[in-house]
């Protein structure tokens, strides 16, 4: 993870050419991350610049070295996590799966993990947000135990042991989901897109 | 770092790292007492945690298709330029970010849906403030609890909360409305928002129904075999709510059936000749009965 001390001031002092950088360098994995966070892609592109518009009007309010990467996925997560919790107040499932499964994360890569990436991102999907930010993070980000605790303002060691505590609930869940998605696949019927938490 | 001081022995064999630190382990993150835990593994072979190390291996397998996704994935670029000047307009006004999207080429996109912009939460709280209002008001009063006229809207001087008893009405009448239990039969009824429509999504909201309960839905559409969709948790106030994206007017359901069993006797709701946007379709009598 950077920390670009010069750029971080370069930043506080609103140089465009250093936000110019700073976009070119974390916008794909900023949006990779919101994309899988969120499960939509458009959401994800629309989060990541709000993500950059917040970075340069807080980015002044920061002071001495800090880990100007770790802050930015911060914000990227807790825009994640706000729109993952009002999303809960709803819940969406989606007929005929045929015609609305290719959604983008199925589309791209070996077409053996398509269906894995699926079970992955459903598994994901119903588990708590901030579970899923932290494997996310992990696994997805191959962020460190460290680097999560920077980002969650958590100890190494809580990370540890969310992370861990996190992979046992992904580990029911997906075991759980892969015969039964499958045979909704089959049976042409119905994919739950997002939480089955349903309204609290 | 605090350190976990149940863990800081192994040779007990009663003893085990925990799933956490052997995890930790396996994903090459910093440790304390590494040491002691790859011994534990490695020399020990604890079979206990090597069986817990493979499971975790196993899973962690699966998730590591999460990392390989973003070789896959490529988004547009922002538009550099833009997100700049979005970022000083939004820094130059001192309003919300988003409010400021009126930029020549802001990435413009279709909200998800007025959830993003009003906190249901604290609509419901709004609601249920002004009807314990209405009741306080109605109380005090001594009045009816109909507050307001059947054409809405209320007159210039008159109290928002001012209870109008229509000119016919008679003390007898209203004590009757009064005293008539409200019906209280489950139903359901399409509660699709402007913006729900033009996303393509059919919302359905149920309302009392047994709180805290799970409702099971048969979804029929014409020509297909009917789809159940199960488990949807029903909240406090006994309302549910569900949606489908539909992707044409053949994919509007003709009947909607939510069944709901409590203390073992089934409650049923229909919903019937649902229209979506310029969809209608017309139930057939066979299934509407």
């Amino acid at each position: 993870m950077v920390t670009d001390v010069q750029g971080v001031e370069r930043l506080r002092e609103r140089d465009a050419q250093a936000f110019r950088s700073l976009i070119d360098r974390l916008q794909q994995p900023i949006t990779g991350y919101l994309h899988r966070l969120v499960g939509d892609r458009e959401v994800a592109l629309d989060l990541a610049q709000d993500t950059f518009v917040q970075v340069y009007k807080e980015i002044d309010k920061t002071s001495g070295e800090f880990a100007l990467d770790a802050w930015i996925y911060r914000i990227a997560t807790n825009y994640g996590l706000r729109y993952l919790k009002r999303q809960r107040l709803r819940q969406f499932v989606r007929l005929d799966s045929r015609e609305s499964f290719d959604e983008s994360l199925a589309v791209a890569g070996p077409e053996d993990q398509t269906e894995t990436r699926i079970l992955i991102e459903q598994a994901l999907g119903t588990m708590r947000p901030i579970d899923a930010a932290v494997l996310q993070l992990h696994y997805g980000n191959g962020f460190t135990y460290e680097e999560i605790g920077q980002v969650m303002e958590m100890s190494s060691e809580a990370v540890r042991k969310r992370v861990t505590r996190s992979v046992e609930k992904f580990r029911r869940v997906y075991g759980k989901k892969i015969p039964s998605v499958r045979s909704q696949r089959y049976e042409n019927s119905i994919k739950v897109k997002a939480t089955s938490k349903g309204i609290k | 770092m605090a350190g976990n001081t149940r863990f800081i022995s192994f040779n007990d064999v009663k003893k085990h790292p925990d799933d956490s630190m052997l995890l930790a382990y396996l994903r090459g993150q910093k440790l304390e007492l590494r040491s002691s835990v790859i011994q534990h593994i490695e020399i020990e072979k604890c079979l206990r945690c090597l069986q817990k190390l493979n499971e975790l291996k196993q899973v962690s397998i699966t998730l590591d298709v999460l990392g390989e996704m973003g070789s896959y994935q490529h988004y547009p670029e922002l538009s550099v330029t833009d997100t700049y000047a979005r970022m000083q307009n939004a820094l130059n006004h001192r309003i919300p970010a988003k409010t400021t999207s009126n930029g020549p080429n802001y990435r413009q996109r279709p909200r998800k849906s007025a959830v993003r912009l009003i906190s249901v939460p604290a609509a419901f709280g709004l609601a249920i403030l002004l009807t314990m209002a209405m009741l306080v008001f109605a109380k005090l009063s001594g009045s009816s609890l109909i507050p307001f006229p059947v054409d809405g809207g209320t007159r210039p001087g008159q109290n928002a909360l001012t209870v109008v008893v229509p000119p016919q009405s008679t003390s007898t009448q209203e004590a009757t409305a009064i005293v008539t239990p409200e019906v209280k039969e489950p139903h359901m009824k399409v509660c699709s928002t402007q913006a729900d429509i033009e996303l393509s999504r059919l919302v359905i909201c149920g309302s009392n129904f047994e709180s805290t309960h799970k409702v099971t839905l048969e979804v029929n559409v014409p020509g297909r075999r009917s789809i159940w969709l199960r488990n949807i948790p029903v909240d406090k106030h006994g309302k549910f709510q569900i949606g489908w994206e539909i992707a044409s007017c053949g994919n509007v359901p003709s009947v909607i059936i939510a069944y709901e069993v409590v203390s073992a006797k089934p409650i049923s709701a229909r919903l019937r000749n649902i229209s979506f946007g310029s969809c209608l379709v017309q139930t057939p009598t066979s299934r509407a009965n």
